[in-house]
C-alpha cells in the first residue's frame, strides 16, 4: 500500500524516451505546460486546498500533476479534455495525500476559509451583517453535503462542463446533474431562510 | 426547487445550460423554453445561483489568497529542465541519431527477436514452476487470489468507527512470518518470493482483518490489474462507504469476490483509469 504522496505518484504514467523528440521540440513542451501552469494553477490549487489540505501539500501536488502532464504529453497520448484530465488527477492525489497525511476523513471545505472574506464586499454594517449571517447559512448547508456533491459544486463553480464533472469523478452525467440539483436546492433553501 | 408536472425538472434545466440533453429531449425542451416563463425564470435562477457560489468561492479564495505564483512556477520549470536533461542524457538516444533509418530498423528487428525469444523463455520457465504450485488465477490478464485459500476476513467494525478511525489501511505492515505463511500456502517459489507483495483482500481500512484468510501474494509484474489499480480500488470504496454512498458489507463482499470486477463496477470502465480518457470531446 502506498503511504506516501511521492509513492501514490508513482502510480501516474511512467515516463518514455521519445527519440523523436528533439531539444527544441523538448523546449516547446516546456513552454506549453508553463502556460497551462499559469493559465490552472490557481484554479487547481484552489480545489486540492478544498479537499482540506495544507497550502504545502497543495502546492505539492500542483507541481506534480504538471509534471506528469509533461510524460503524458511527451508519450504523444491525447490532448482532448486536458482541463478534465488536469482536475481528474488533482482530484485524485488530493484524496490520497489526505489519507496519507491526516488519516481522518474531512469534510470538503473544513474550514470555511474560502467563503469568508467576501464579508467586506457588503457596503455598510447592516448589510455586511446580513452577509456574514447569509455565507454562515451557506456554509453549513455546503459542510452537510455529501462528500461526492461537495466536489461537484467546486468543479462546476471552476468552469467545467457536467461531462468533465462526471469524468473526473467516475460519476455518470445523470448522477452529476442528480448531484447539483440537490446542492441547489439546498443552497437555495439556505438562502431563503 | 421541484417542478409541476408540465414544467421541466432541474435536471433537465441543468442539462440545457450545457447543451447535454438527451437528442430526443433537445427539441421538445427548447420548445417548452421558448414558451413558458416559469421555466426561463427557473434556468435564470439555476445559472444565478451556481454563478453566485462560483464568485463566493471565488472571492473568498482569490489569488491573493493563495501563495504567489512565481516560486512555484520557478520550482516546475526546474523540474521540468531537470526532466528533460534526464531523457537527453540516455546514450542510445545519441547513438540513433547517428544511424540510418535502415540500421535504426535492422536494430528494431533484433530487439523484437530477442524480445519474442525472452517471452518464451520466461513462459517456459512459468510452466515449468506451475507445476511447483498454482500461485494465482488470472482473470482478464489480471491476478486473483485463490478463494479456497483466501476468501477474506473481517473484523466486527461498523463503517462509523472506520470512517471515524481514519485509518485507511495504508501504513499496516505484514509481519514477515505471516508474509512467509502467505507465500508458502501458495506454494510460491522461494526464488520468485520477491516477485509478489503480500497484500490484504480487503483492506484493513475496509473493515479487513489481520488474518491469513485475508493476505494474498499479488504479482510485482501484473502490468494492468496491478497493485496500484487495487490500491485506487480501495480508496474509492473507502470513500463511499464515508460518504454514505454504499454499505460496508457490500463493499467488502465486492472486493473480497473479484476485485477487478468490483472496479469495473465502480469506475464504471472496463480498463482501470491510469492513463486520461480519450472519448471525450471536451478541448481546453
Amino acid at each position: 500500500m502506498a503511504i506516501s504522496l511521492s509513492d501514490s505518484l508513482r502510480r501516474l504514467p511512467l515516463s518514455r524516451v521519445d527519440d523523436s523528440a528533439s531539444p527544441a521540440l523538448a523546449s516547446e513542451l516546456e513552454n506549453e505546460i508553463i502556460g497551462l501552469f499559469d493559465e490552472f494553477r490557481a484554479r487547481l490549487l484552489r480545489y486540492a486546498l478544498s479537499f482540506g489540505l495544507s497550502v504545502h501539500d497543495g502546492e505539492e501536488i500542483i507541481q506534480e500533476v504538471f509534471l506528469s502532464l509533461y510524460r503524458h504529453l511527451q508519450l504523444g497520448r491525447s490532448r482532448k479534455n486536458l482541463r478534465g484530465w488536469l482536475f481528474r488527477v488533482v482530484h485524485n492525489l488530493s484524496l490520497k495525500q489526505r489519507h496519507a497525511a491526516h488519516g481522518v476523513r474531512r469534510t470538503i471545505i473544513s474550514d470555511g476559509s474560502l467563503m469568508e472574506k467576501q464579508i467586506d464586499l457588503a457596503p455598510n454594517p447592516e448589510e455586511q451583517l446580513a452577509a456574514v449571517q447569509r455565507h454562515a447559512r451557506l456554509r453549513a448547508v455546503l459542510q452537510a453535503l455529501p462528500e461526492r456533491d461537495q466536489s461537484c459544486l467546486h468543479l462546476r463553480a471552476e468552469g467545467l462542463r457536467y461531462r468533465e464533472i462526471a469524468d473526473v469523478l467516475g460519476m455518470s452525467l445523470g448522477a452529476v446533474s442528480i448531484s447539483l440539483t440537490r446542492s441547489l436546492a439546498r443552497l437555495e433553501r439556505a438562502d431563503e431562510k | 426547487m421541484p417542478n409541476e408536472a408540465n414544467h421541466l425538472s432541474d435536471q433537465e434545466i441543468l442539462l440545457v445550460t450545457d447543451d447535454e440533453l438527451n437528442p430526443s429531449r433537445r427539441i421538445p425542451v427548447h420548445a417548452h423554453l421558448d414558451s413558458c416563463a416559469t421555466c426561463r425564470a427557473r434556468l435564470a435562477e439555476i445559472k444565478f445561483t451556481l454563478a453566485e457560489f462560483s464568485l463566493l468561492r471565488q472571492n473568498g479564495g482569490s489569488e491573493q489568497e493563495l501563495p504567489p505564483a512565481d516560486d512555484a512556477r520557478a520550482a516546475l520549470q526546474a523540474r521540468l529542465a531537470e526532466s528533460a536533461a534526464s531523457h537527453s542524457r540516455r546514450p542510445w538516444r545519441a547513438i540513433g541519431f547517428f544511424m540510418s533509418p535502415g540500421t535504426q530498423w535492422a536494430i528494431v528487428g533484433a530487439a523484437l527477436l530477442f524480445a519474442a525469444l525472452g517471452i518464451w523463455a520466461i513462459r517456459h520457465q512459468e510452466a515449468r514452476s506451475s507445476e511447483v504450485g498454482p500461485p494465482l488465477a488470472e482473470a482478464e490478464s489480471g491476478p486473483i487470489p485463490d478463494k479456497n485459500l483466501t476468501p477474506g476476513a473481517t473484523l466486527p467494525v461498523t463503517a462509523g468507527e472506520l470512517c471515524r478511525s481514519g485509518d485507511s489501511g495504508e501504513t499496516r505492515p505484514i509481519p514477515a512470518s505471516e508474509r512467509q505463511r502467505v507465500l508458502q500456502e501458495y506454494r510460491t517459489p522461494e526464488s520468485r518470493a520477491a516477485e509478489y507483495e503480500v497484500d490484504f483482500l480487503i483492506t484493513p481500512g475496509l473493515g479487513g482483518a489481520d488474518d491469513i484468510r485475508n493476505l494474498w501474494p499479488e504479482p510485482y509484474s501484473s502490468t494492468v490489474w496491478n497493485a496500484h489499480v487495487k490500491d485506487a480500488l480501495e480508496d474509492r470504496l473507502h470513500d463511499m462507504v464515508c460518504s454514505g454512498q454504499l454499505d460496508l458489507a457490500t463493499a467488502q463482499h465486492d472486493i473480497a469476490t473479484d476485485w477487478i470486477s468490483a472496479y469495473k463496477k465502480y469506475f464504471h470502465t472496463q480498463n482501470p483509469l491510469s492513463s486520461p480518457p480519450n472519448s471525450s470531446s471536451h478541448s481546453l
